[in-house]
């Protein structure tokens, strides 16, 4: 009998492996059942629907949604852990469209000094005189921060150009920024990363209140490579947050 | 009364669909069913073993019912049991007073009487009021009350007295009303009170009375051919105690007139000294009250004088040109959201106000803003804050001892505003005891109640429509820095209410939708409550508005610096002379009021040219005033000045009647029914000429949800075993068809 006329080899299955087979099924079964209980106890725990959220900015710089991934998380956190009714989703302005920017009352960013159309600028200005909030963060991977020093100084400059009379003021450890919430020391990041200037934040004091803050902790980077990070990073960004709310 | 239970099945309430809208749901559970179709009859298409045809197609419906039960579990079938019903309707008692005071019961040329004309008008009407109200208890007034087993009574009519106590007498129904309050007081009378007593303010005190304990007045008219002689006089002159340097004051008169044929008199407003033509007002035949109203520039601080002359009438008031004094702004932040820090910014420069925030927020105390506070002030400590503003605080934050002290605190003079950006925001108001001091009833949780409405940050902001009324110019129209259109509220969401409160003022509605009441949504109403107001925005217009808003524009802060400093009117602390009257009766003791903040001596001289001055005598004070007694005895335009021990001082002017005094009984005075029908507006009653008021009307109560019974159909352990005895039957089959 040639190989042509053996009959095709049947599937080999003892009885044991078919038994865990047909168990390891009914707990899956068992498992999806229990599934939608589980979300239903979790859905039951959500706080009330989000009233709004932030937005990243829409710049020239081809690096403008790197780690937009984050934001969904942040927000996720701080809604979780702060009770704070944010908008999970994640939305992007343009700085072109005045209307756009209007409808968030805080709007992140990881390089402002790409944006150098006048009007544009123009209408973050405007954005800023009516109360809205900037958060500036600086990130750790050199294609999009080459230089901190370099990124805190053009912002600094653009910054005093935009909102002339504003001053800026480095936040020390003291400042509520850092304790609203959470408790949270800069001085952990600096096993983090190795930058060319000294962590820090920044705030730009327009009218009496701060209109927006310039980061170099590079808070919305550096998750993947330490969770850690992750953690110090949250709890900084829901500070941040919460502290534009009350303040 | 509770209808029988209704069943429904309810899907995608809760797992990973729940939120979905419904048809997206079915469409990818669909989509997910014909993928698992194919993929099954791929599947065992092709076997490694010949199958008889029957076997291939049963075990396909085997795994295919599989997938079908798993996707029927993502559904999470809930059965829901409702029961619905009408809350049981328990009728309130109705007192009715009757005036038999001798102008209701003198007979004119006819032999008609008033009294006869208003019991006419009350047969017409009280067949609906014993449908609507239970008890009915009856009571006859003149000097004094007295109560009367009905309206007819003979022995009614000799009630003792030559004058009529009527506000009195509505007070003290008012202050001894059963358990639960009266549904309403209806009073047969003319309107006419001959007690002596200031009327306007006595009119003020019982509106105050009736709308504390939630009380309509309801007033029959009667009338008869009685007649009296012409005549025209000041009734009320009014003026804010203070004003801002560089504002507009606005300058209230009332006047009163009975005339045989209309007629029209120049008016003259002196300003300090200066002299301006102020037009003319047009008297009508018949009585009739007539209001005039005039804006004068308050420009440097000092004080103002304005005098007003219209024929032989006159009145003179001051105004004290002045900064504000800074009042307390209690924010308490329910669900936080960006309000507090826009509205912190809008008020930034206005140092009428100074904003102190409670956040929920569990803030370590290290971190907390000095001025920031973690709680709601004991009640004690509210009294030193003019104004309470809830914004978004949902009922079930406050618990309902610190609601009634709350509302205590507004019935003493407190402002309460509650910003109510959704439907969310109303959640738990309804028959709370913060929805008693409220402009507003709010719906209750149930069909057609409340349902919030998803916001999103690309809404589009709607302005709101203002009311065409007095009270929206007076407080929002004599700004000429921004119009009325650019102070109107922006908004994306509404909060619905039910309706307004009777005695509540709807300042501004939704421009399109409609409200239960049949008008468009309320968006903005305020209402006096006890001594106190309170008002309800029942949109999110604050912090969109404030970012939607040109940076130039002012329309957002001079909306808000309106509302508050209108609001807190009559919080002002200096001392000052309490609505003195603008006339007084010749021989008679009177009463002057000085409010405010007075410690230490005060000093109060009326003075007239060619007469000795003489001091008044000071009373007890009462509860919010200190009282000074006055009996004059020469008829003039007289001047009274208060001052205080550091020297400073305050005046009003007094015409004294030369004329006896009205008092005693006005057989020919014609009946009041200005007066009467403002006291029933006020309280949200009305005047009764024949028809039945609207509220009177029985309507059956709408069906509210009384339970609701959840159970989830999708978690049973016998589908978790049927869907795995089928799996289980299809892996045997396979195994003994040899496919494994």
């Amino acid at each position: 009998m040639c190989h042509h006329c053996l009959p095709p080899s049947l599937p080999s299955t003892t009885r044991r492996s078919f038994l865990k087979n047909l168990a390891g099924t009914g707990a899956a079964v068992a498992l999806a059942g229990a599934m939608p209980r589980v979300l239903a106890a979790a859905a039951g725990s959500q706080t009330q629907p989000g009233h709004t959220g932030w937005a990243r900015l829409v710049t020239p710089s081809p690096n403008w949604k790197v780690h937009d991934g984050n934001d969904a998380t942040l927000a996720t956190y701080i809604r979780n852990t702060m009770s704070l009714p944010i908008d999970e989703a994640g939305y992007a302005v343009k700085p072109s469209n005045l209307d756009d920017l209007c409808r968030f009352p805080v709007i992140f960013t990881n390089d402002l000094a790409a944006v150098r159309n006048d009007r544009e600028l123009l209408n973050l200005r405007e954005y800023l005189y009516r109360g809205g909030f900037l958060y500036i963060d600086a990130c750790i991977n050199a294609p999009v921060t080459p230089s901190f020093t370099q990124f805190a100084d053009e912002h600094f400059t653009l910054l005093a150009r935009l909102l002339p009379g504003s001053q800026m003021r480095r936040l020390n450890a003291d400042h509520p920024i850092f304790h609203i919430h959470f408790n949270v020391d800069e001085r952990e990041l600096s096993e983090y990363f190795n930058i060319d200037r000294d962590p820090g934040i920044y705030a730009v004091i327009d009218d009496d209140r701060i209109v927006a803050l310039v980061s170099l902790d590079a808070l919305l980077c550096g998750w993947p490579q330490d969770p850690r990070k992750g953690g110090f990073s949250k709890k900084a960004v829901a500070n941040i947050y919460a502290y534009a709310v009350a303040h | 009364m509770a209808m029988p239970p209704v069943e429904e099945i309810s899907w995608f309430s809760a797992g990973g669909f729940a939120g979905w809208p419904e048809d997206a749901a079915w469409r990818t559970l669909a989509v997910a069913g014909a993928i698992g179709l194919v993929l099954v009859v791929v599947s065992y298409r092709h076997l490694l073993v010949a199958v008889p045809p029957w076997r291939r197609s049963f075990l396909c419906l085997l795994r295919l019912a599989l997938w079908l039960g798993l996707l029927l579990l993502l559904t999470a079938p809930t059965r829901i049991e409702r029961t619905y019903g009408r809350p049981e309707r328990h009728p309130r008692p109705l007192a009715i007073l009757v005036d038999r005071s001798d102008s209701m019961t003198e007979r004119d040329n006819r032999q008609q009487r008033r009294l006869d004309d208003a019991l006419a008008q009350w047969q017409r009407v009280e067949p609906a009021a014993r449908k609507t109200f239970a008890p009915v208890t009856s009571y006859a007034f003149a000097q004094g009350l007295t109560p009367i087993p009905d309206l007819a009574a003979p022995g009614a009519s000799t009630i003792p007295g030559d004058r009529t106590d009527l506000f009195s007498s509505l007070q003290d129904v008012l202050a001894h009303a059963p358990a639960g309050g009266w549904g309403g007081i209806v009073a047969l009378t003319d309107g006419l009170d001959t007690s002596g007593a200031d009327l306007a303010e006595a009119q003020n005190a019982t509106a105050r009375a009736a709308l504390t304990t939630g009380t309509p007045l309801f007033f029959v008219v009667g009338r008869n051919r009685a007649i009296e002689p012409a005549f025209f006089h000041l009734r009320e002159f009014n003026a804010p105690v203070r004003a801002e340097p560089h504002s507009l004051v606005r300058l209230d008169a009332v006047f009163e007139s009975y005339q045989t044929a209309a007629s029209t008199l120049p008016v003259q407003l002196t300003v300090t000294g200066k002299t301006r033509d102020a037009g003319s007002i047009r008297l009508e035949a018949g009585r009739h009250l007539e209001n005039w109203a005039v804006q004068g520039a308050a420009e440097q601080p000092g004080t103002l004088t304005f005098e007003l002359q219209a024929g032989a009438e006159k009145a003179r008031t001051e105004v004290k040109v002045a900064s504000p004094h800074a009042n307390g702004i209690l924010y308490v932040q329910g669900v936080l959201d960006w309000d507090y820090r826009f509205l912190a910014d809008i008020l930034k420069r206005n140092q009428g106000f100074t904003l102190t925030p409670v956040f929920a927020f569990p803030f370590p105390p290290t971190a907390r803003p000095p001025s920031v506070l973690s709680e709601l002030p004991s009640p004690e400590q509210l009294s030193s804050f003019g104004v309470i503003v809830l914004a978004n605080v949902p009922a079930r934050q406050i618990p309902p001892d610190r609601q009634a002290a709350i509302s205590r605190w507004v019935n003493d003079g407190g402002v309460l505003i509650c910003l109510m950006p959704n439907d969310a925001a109303t959640r738990g108001f309804s028959g709370s005891e913060l929805e008693k001091a409220l402009p507003v009833v709010f719906r209750p949780a149930g069909p057609g109640g409340i349902s919030p409405t998803p916001e999103t940050p690309h809404a589009k902001l709607t302005p709101a429509t203002w009311e065409t009324s007095p009270r929206t110019q007076e407080i929002f129209g004599a700004n000429p820095e921004a119009s009325l259109a650019d102070q109107a509220p922006r908004f994306t969401t509404v909060a619905h209410v039910e309706r307004a409160k009777p005695g509540a003022e709807v300042l501004a509605r939704h421009p399109s939708e409609a409200g239960r009441d049949g008008a468009r949504a309320i968006l903005l109403a305020i209402q006096r409550y006890g001594r106190g107001e309170s008002a309800v925005l029942a949109t999110d217009a604050l912090w969109r508005w404030r970012l939607d808003q040109p940076s130039a524009n002012r329309g957002i802060e001079l909306f808000w610096g309106n509302l508050f400093t209108w609001l807190l009117r009559d919080r002002d602390t200096e001392f000052h002379f309490e609505h003195p009257p603008v006339r007084a009766p010749i021989d008679q003791d009177m009463a002057l009021h000085v409010g405010g903040t007075v410690k230490g001596p005060l000093r109060l001289e009326a003075t007239l040219t060619g007469q000795p001055a003489a001091e008044l005598t000071e009373l007890p004070a009462d509860e919010t005033s200190r009282v000074f007694r006055w009996h004059p005895s020469v008829a003039g335009f007289w001047q009274i000045e208060a001052k205080d021990e550091r020297g400073d001082t305050i005046h009003c002017w007094l015409n004294i009647d030369p004329a006896p005094a009205k008092r005693g009984e006005l057989p020919a005075a014609a009946p009041d029914e200005q007066r009467l029908r403002t006291l029933a507006a006020q309280t949200g009653g009305a005047l009764l000429d024949g028809s039945v008021p609207a509220a009177w009307q029985q309507k059956p109560p709408p069906i509210q949800l009384l339970s609701e019974r959840r159970e989830s159909l999708w978690h049973r352990e016998g589908i978790f075993a049927a869907l795995l005895g089928i799996y289980g039957v299809e892996m045997l089959l396979r195994r003994r068809w040899r496919l494994l």
